[in-house]
């Protein structure tokens, strides 16, 4: 069983092989509003430098969000071109799953402790979710200032932003930038091979990343004049 | 060649099977969810294009009877447009070509309209005068062979669709409302009120159609209740002004490219009153007018395979896994 995995919810554009006998390869380039011209190639290269092409592939698992609406609409296209070409499944990882796979390194600290996970969704929102012990919290939108005071036990912010939140946070809290730290792909793929394992896959034709904040559009008044 | 095609530059999802230069199967699912905001909004298309994308190529190849093994090129729009809308099609093109191991053929959308008239029978003799006229573009052009081309030229401000549509939601008529001025149009006189046909005797080859607008928009306020008794005339009267200035710029640039075939492309070619100025035009005897059955000239997959299908016999056919949309391409 091989395992291709993509990541192109932030400006970091990611891939990634995971295979029976584990982690096979990574790319990881930060391409900011090039993900389209960057992706199909570097697939195509972690393919090629492995030894490998996409009939040896066993199903697709991509990143679906929340993240840039850009960025998730060419990972989740492109997954869906090569699944319905190869006729192969289609995995979809939610990146806070993603990232509390790689809790570990993020933490680098007491499994005890609470892990909050912020996307910045620009306008002062943030996508986010809470590592608890009982397990990660369900994906939700909300100003910064909401995510601190609801969650008082986290001791650690992680997030994906190119704000420095540090000044923004209470003393003896940590924030994390995740920016092109680690390689998300490479979790997502390692998750994609676990779920896969239990049967787990998306249906293709309905699969929509997980856009979360909703897109408001103004509905105009009405400009008849007669 | 046996061709998929990908179409989605605007609000048409669209996915076509072409062998061979004839249409096997022509897949188009519009989106209606943007009447209620009077316009495409980008963002909201986008994600329709996500979501519908794999059905329709889908069904596309089911209709053709062939299978995705039969299959030897992927051609896909990669603009004008908008840019969220193409990046769907774009990429599912390009991964589903990859996947299957086949060339993609990058396809201009302006230039798929005009190649929407080369079926089989009567097709057209380049070098030849071509008109888009659509919601999005206005252009006269010279087509030569080899795929070149001499825009002589093009809309100052509105398209002409864009010009239906906004003097639509004037009268109150929706959106999209070109077509409900074609329909109330065809029990009104086209003489019963007085528009300006902007641009007409202007000796070049742009147009402007924001004028037409204002009067239109200052007519109304000053004679809101005659305008409401008379729809169908001012609709008519309306489209006669558009018509006329399309028509007279179209054969004043035949003139000067001293060609015999004139073809018509665009969503607006869909128009009963362009389509009979322009058929009235070919009785004369000294044009051919070309006018692209009504299912090909709005936003379709089939054109874009029309053309990749040309274009596969001179072109080398290559994986283009870089390809990325141009929102702006020109012809």
């Amino acid at each position: 069983m091989l395992i291709l995995a993509i990541d192109t919810f932030s400006p970091v554009c990611g891939t990634a092989l995971f295979s029976d006998a584990g982690p096979v390869g990574s790319i990881q380039q930060t391409v900011p509003n090039r993900h389209s011209e960057v992706l199909l190639p570097q697939i195509s290269s972690l393919l090629s430098d492995n030894n490998l092409t996409l009939s040896d592939v066993s199903a697709v698992a991509v990143i679906s969000g929340p993240g840039s609406f850009t960025g998730l609409r060419i990972g989740v296209s492109t997954a869906k071109g090569l699944c319905m070409g190869a006729g192969i499944p289609l995995i979809g990882i939610p990146v806070f799953d993603a990232l509390a796979e790689i809790r570990p390194e993020l933490a680098n600290q007491k499994k005890k402790t609470e892990i909050g996970f912020l996307i910045d969704a620009r306008q002062g929102d943030w996508y986010g979710a809470v590592l608890k012990k009982s397990g990660l919290t369900a994906p939700e939108c909300k100003l910064l200032q909401k995510w601190k005071e609801e969650n008082p036990e986290v001791t650690v912010w992680v997030a994906e932003t190119d704000q420095d939140l540090q000044e923004l946070l209470p003393d003896g809290i940590r924030f994390s930038d995740l920016t092109g730290k680690f390689c998300l792909a490479e979790a997502a793929a390692r998750l994609g091979f676990e779920w896969f394992s239990q049967g787990k896959s998306n249906p293709l034709h309905e699969f929509e990343p997980v856009y979360i904040k909703d897109f408001i559009v103004r509905v105009p008044s009405n400009p008849s004049l007669i | 060649m046996t061709i998929l095609s990908i179409e989605s530059s605007c609000d048409e999802t669209s996915a076509a099977v072409i062998r061979d230069g004839k249409i096997l199967s022509n897949i188009i699912s519009s989106q209606w969810m943007h009447q209620q905001f009077g316009g495409v909004v980008p963002e909201l298309s986008a994600r329709a294009h996500l979501r519908w994308i794999t059905e329709i190529t889908d069904a596309a190849i089911q209709q053709s009877n062939l299978k995705k093994s039969d299959l030897e090129a992927v051609a896909v729009t990669y603009g004008p447009g908008l840019m969220g809308p193409l990046l769907v099609g774009v990429n599912f093109a390009k991964s589903f070509a990859f996947s299957l191991n086949l060339p993609v053929i990058p396809v201009n959308h302006i230039e798929s309209h005009l190649y929407a008239n080369f079926l089989d029978g009567k097709q057209p003799e380049l070098p030849f005068t071509g008109l888009i006229v659509s919601g999005g573009h206005t252009l006269l052009v010279r087509v030569d062979p080899s795929f070149s081309y001499q825009i002589l030229g093009q809309t100052r401000d509105d398209a002409a669709g864009e010009a239906f549509d906004k003097i639509a939601k004037m009268l109150g008529l929706g959106y999209p409302g070109g077509p409900k001025i074609d329909q109330l149009a065809k029990s009104g006189h086209l003489t019963a009120f007085e528009f300006p046909r902007p641009m007409i005797h202007s000796g070049d080859y742009d147009f402007s159609f924001s004028g037409l607008k204002t009067a239109v928009k200052i007519f109304l306020k000053e004679n809101r209740e005659l305008a409401s008794a008379r729809l169908p005339d001012v609709c008519a009267s309306v489209q006669a002004a558009i018509v006329d200035v399309l028509v007279a710029k179209t054969l004043q640039a035949a003139r000067k490219n001293q060609t015999q075939d004139i073809v018509i492309a665009g969503g607006v070619s869909a128009n009963s009153a362009l389509r009979k100025a322009f058929c009235e035009l070919e009785k004369t005897g000294k044009y051919r007018v070309f006018l692209p059955p009504p299912v090909l000239s709005t936003d379709n997959a089939a054109m874009v395979g029309l053309l990749a299908n040309l274009k596969s016999k001179v072109l080398p056919l290559l994986p283009h896994t870089e390809l990325s949309p141009v929102p702006n391409l020109a012809i």
